[in-house]
């Protein structure tokens, strides 16, 4: 096996000949470098995609910092390396290895791996495979090192279940530290993979798929779901944390450019608005905010230990935080004159209000981004996003009187019964918004119009909905196009084509392993970038493995179906789930559950969670009475 | 204010480009809430200058930035809230105060040397083509598409056989006429990626005096 050292010493030799070699070598201000003989536990945490997108990953960043506080752990860094890098890596038969230490990835106890989307999936088995860790699940001996995965994705574990040996599903800032005693606890006391799987598979939220069988009817759908090891429970129910806990502030300083040069603070986790298109809004439930007085001392620790130029508050609906607007006025008057641009993305309409406007106003920030997703009242009211366009109108006439030139409006086509009149709404609309830049900016107002395409999620109202086609969204794609051919609009779309991937991989069973699989042994990597997708090679592999890509994206599920990822609880019913759907149907909306709770499941399952942290808020309305 | 430092890039910083090492800089400074000035205008720029940038992979011992700040500020606390920069690669060795308006780093500067490391054995015939090198009057070349001469941009060239053996070279920076040390190698018909560079000397031109 090589050594750090040698691998040092290769790099040294070859790492002129990539494009932007500071991705490989670490060496970032607060990174966190331990003794690697004295540590016990060794964990390498991995981002299945480019250093430049992998490093601001702040679910990566919150582990990193609970794993490095304790003394017997160490949690060290690695990115998928760019096709430049893996052919040299490859060429010269050097092993995967983490940016601090330089030790091969196969040498650490754990690996986590977050999977936040689902065209990462091949590489992650680039990933498995550069590090020479088998890819199976079945292939890994003792020796090997455990490999879990978590993120959004992973709601529906089922595509990579062959592929990951646990799940850690929902919230992991508590369960990290049970995942990390019970391997620490095996390797005290010698326990091979199977019984450490085995204890792992006990605690609450995690998921190991080797202990579950799946069975099949002759039309292919799942017929039966079943635990084959007796501890393993029938259901694994998310984790939660009742009050957020205190978050990182030693955010990893960047030696190069990445996309997100800033640091990043999470003012509130969950979202009450149940848009039906959103997983994040249904999988990330109750919605618990931080106070301003915290958000204020995360803000004086961080910048002190980063020195970075920008502050971004996120959250799914960051605009619903109650305390917003004091949020807002006390980062300015606290930073004004320092240079800071202060970044609020996922701002909801109808909750902008002129303050915050004003708060944010001459911060240095680009284009204002709004989303309304649709522009016709039937189909906000189809999913539950029920904005009407005039509220569009007069929010984005205060965003450009403020002296933004710019508004980016991001609309969802393809929504359940969407017709060609909601679509011709859309571009009215956005000509109206742009109309009313011009009143106040004549020319130089812009409008950024970002069409994305409906991807049926599981865990959501429209998990039982077939997608539209191909041809549907491409002919809808081309009406848009062309009567958004407008001055002062730049209109972008995703390639339907790898919406359809999603599409697959999102709803997928166990059998899609194989064409995850069989993709990736096609050369597919990095399909989430436009330019390396290779649709054929899916297309292919689907033929191969003997499955149906329309079986899994233009299908509508029936009603008593056994869907592929039942088995996983994220909070919300499926009984929930399904009246929402038939609400849809009939053009009915359940507003904002803060006002009104509608029984998602959060608060009888999650009782004793509540109970552990007495006198916290969640913003569900019993929360508020309690 | 307008403070120049000579500092040291060591190895961690090598493969951060010179406009990486600005935002370095800058962060420094923030993180020690020292009152670095920014340009006027819509999209406000912390007021760094860098001289001669250092290409991708090499190290240097003498590299040079301006930085100005807003208000004036005792030597000692710069030097000592700037001492952390060491850990990630930039080890200050000169802090100096400028006048304000003194001409800016990158005109000022004539000439810069170079020692290249191999990373393996030297060639054995590496003498003598340092002589050939030496002893021609003109060897075009192409770089980014564009024809130049490389040899009257090359003031000396040696092999230096000490106990670490190198090649040292002087190398004209003035201007447009500013020689790349791997461009150098390269015409000695030796492969670039086979050797470790080190920025050693910046030479300002003489009417500055520094």
């Amino acid at each position: 096996m090589i050594s750090p050292n040698e691998i040092e010493q290769w790099l040294d030799r070859n790492l002129m000949k990539v494009q932007k070699p500071g991705r490989y070598v670490g060496g970032e201000l607060n990174q966190v470098v331990k003794p690697w003989e004295d540590t016990f536990l060794h964990t390498a945490l991995v981002f299945p995609d480019i250093y430049d997108i992998g490093l601001p990953n702040l679910g990566l960043a919150i582990l990193y910092d609970e794993i490095n506080k304790r003394d017997n752990c160490l949690a060290e860094r690695t990115y998928a390396p760019w096709i430049d890098f893996e052919k040299l890596l490859r060429d010269d038969k050097i092993p995967l290895f983490s940016l601090e230490t330089r030790h091969p990835l196969i040498n650490f106890d754990l690996i986590g791996i977050t999977l936040p989307y689902e065209t990462i999936y091949t590489n992650t088995l680039n990933i498995l495979d550069l590090s020479g860790i088998p890819i199976r699940t079945k292939d890994r001996m003792d020796a090997h090192p455990l490999v879990f995965a978590g993120g959004n994705a992973t709601t529906n574990p089922e595509p990579m279940a062959e592929f990951i040996d646990a799940f850690a599903l929902g919230d992991g800032e508590e369960v990290i530290h049970e995942i990390l005693d019970i391997i620490i606890a095996g390797k005290n006391q010698g326990w091979d993979r199977v019984q450490i799987l085995n204890k792992l598979s006990m605690v609450d939220g995690i998921y190991v798929p080797r202990f579950y069988e799946t069975k099949y009817s002759i039309d292919g759908r799942l017929q039966d779901f079943q635990t084959v090891e007796q501890n393993a429970p029938k259901k694994i129910r998310k984790r939660i944390v009742a009050k957020l806990p205190p978050p990182p502030t030693r955010f990893l300083v960047p030696n190069i450019n990445v996309v997100h040069n800033r640091i990043a603070i999470e003012i509130m986790r969950g979202c009450s608005r149940g848009c039906r298109f959103c997983h994040a809004g249904m999988i990330n439930r109750p919605v618990r905010e931080r106070s301003v007085d915290e958000i204020i001392s995360i803000i004086d620790a961080a910048l002190s230990r980063t020195g970075f130029e920008e502050i971004a508050l996120l959250s799914l609906s960051s605009s619903d935080y109650s305390q917003i607007e004091t949020l807002i006025e006390q980062i300015r008057s606290r930073y004004l004159t320092k240079h800071l641009t202060i970044a609020l993305p996922s701002l909801r309409i109808e909750s902008v209000s002129v303050d915050i406007l004003d708060g944010l106003k001459g911060s240095r920030q680009g284009s204002f981004t709004l989303a309304p997703e649709a522009a016709s009242e039937k189909l906000r009211n189809t999913i539950n996003k029920p904005i009407p366009s005039q509220n569009v109108i007069d929010v984005s006439r205060e965003i450009y009187q403020r002296g933004w030139l710019a508004i980016k409006l991001y609309f969802l086509i393809g929504n359940p019964g969407e017709t060609m009149e909601d679509i011709h709404e859309i571009s009215q609309l956005c000509k109206k918004v742009l109309a009313e830049g011009k009143k106040v900016h004549k020319n130089r107002a812009t409008l950024h119009v970002s069409i994305s395409t409906f991807v049926p999620k599981a865990h959501t109202p429209f998990q039982w909905v077939a997608m539209e086609s191909l041809v549907q969204i491409q002919e809808k794609q081309q009406i848009l196009q062309k009567e958004l051919r407008v001055p002062g609009i730049r209109v972008n779309w995703t390639d339907p084509r790898e919406s359809m991937l999603e599409a697959w991989l999102s709803r997928g069973d166990r059998r899609m392993a194989e064409v995850i699989f069989n993709a990736w042994k096609k050369g597919s990597k990095f399909d989430a970038w436009q330019d390396q997708f290779q649709f054929s090679a899916w297309m292919q592999a689907f033929q191969e493995t003997g499955l149906d890509p329309e079986f899994y994206s233009h299908r509508e599920r029936g009603a008593e179906e056994l869907l592929p990822w039942d088995h996983i609880f994220m909070g919300v019913t499926r009984k929930f789930l399904f009246r929402d759907w038939k609400l849809s149907q009939e053009g009915k909306t359940r507003p904002d559950c803060r006002e009104q709770c509608y029984a998602c499941g959060i608060l009888p399952y999650f009782t004793s969670v509540r109970e552990q942290s007495p006198g916290i808020k969640w913003q569900c309305p019993e929360g508020n009475q309690a | 204010m307008r403070i120049r430092f000579t500092y040291h890039k060591n190895k961690p910083l090598r493969y951060t480009s010179t406009l990486d090492i600005q935002l370095i800089w800058e962060r420094a400074c923030r993180r020690a809430f020292l009152p670095i000035a920014y340009s006027q205008g819509f999209h406000p720029q912390a007021r760094i200058q860098q001289a001669l940038p250092l290409p991708l992979g090499f190290t240097s011992r003498c590299e040079l930035v301006d930085i100005w700040f807003e208000s004036d500020i005792a030597l000692v606390r710069l030097t000592q809230d700037l001492q952390n920069l060491k850990t990630l690669g930039i080890e200050i060795i000169k802090t100096e105060i400028i006048p304000e308006n003194a001409p800016s780093l990158q005109k000022e500067i004539d000439k810069s040397e170079y020692m290249v490391y191999p990373l393996a054995k030297l060639s054995v015939d590496c003498p003598s083509r340092i002589t050939k090198f030496l002893s021609m009057t003109t060897l075009p070349r192409v770089r980014n598409g564009k024809p130049y001469d490389i040899r009257p941009l090359v003031i000396s060239l040696a092999l230096e056989t000490t106990s670490s053996p190198h090649i040292s070279m002087l190398l004209s920076a003035s201007g447009g006429a500013t020689a790349r040390p791997e461009e150098v190698i390269s015409s000695l018909e030796l492969e670039p990626y086979d050797f470790d560079y080190v920025r050693t000397k910046i030479t300002m031109k003489v009417s500055s005096g520094s």
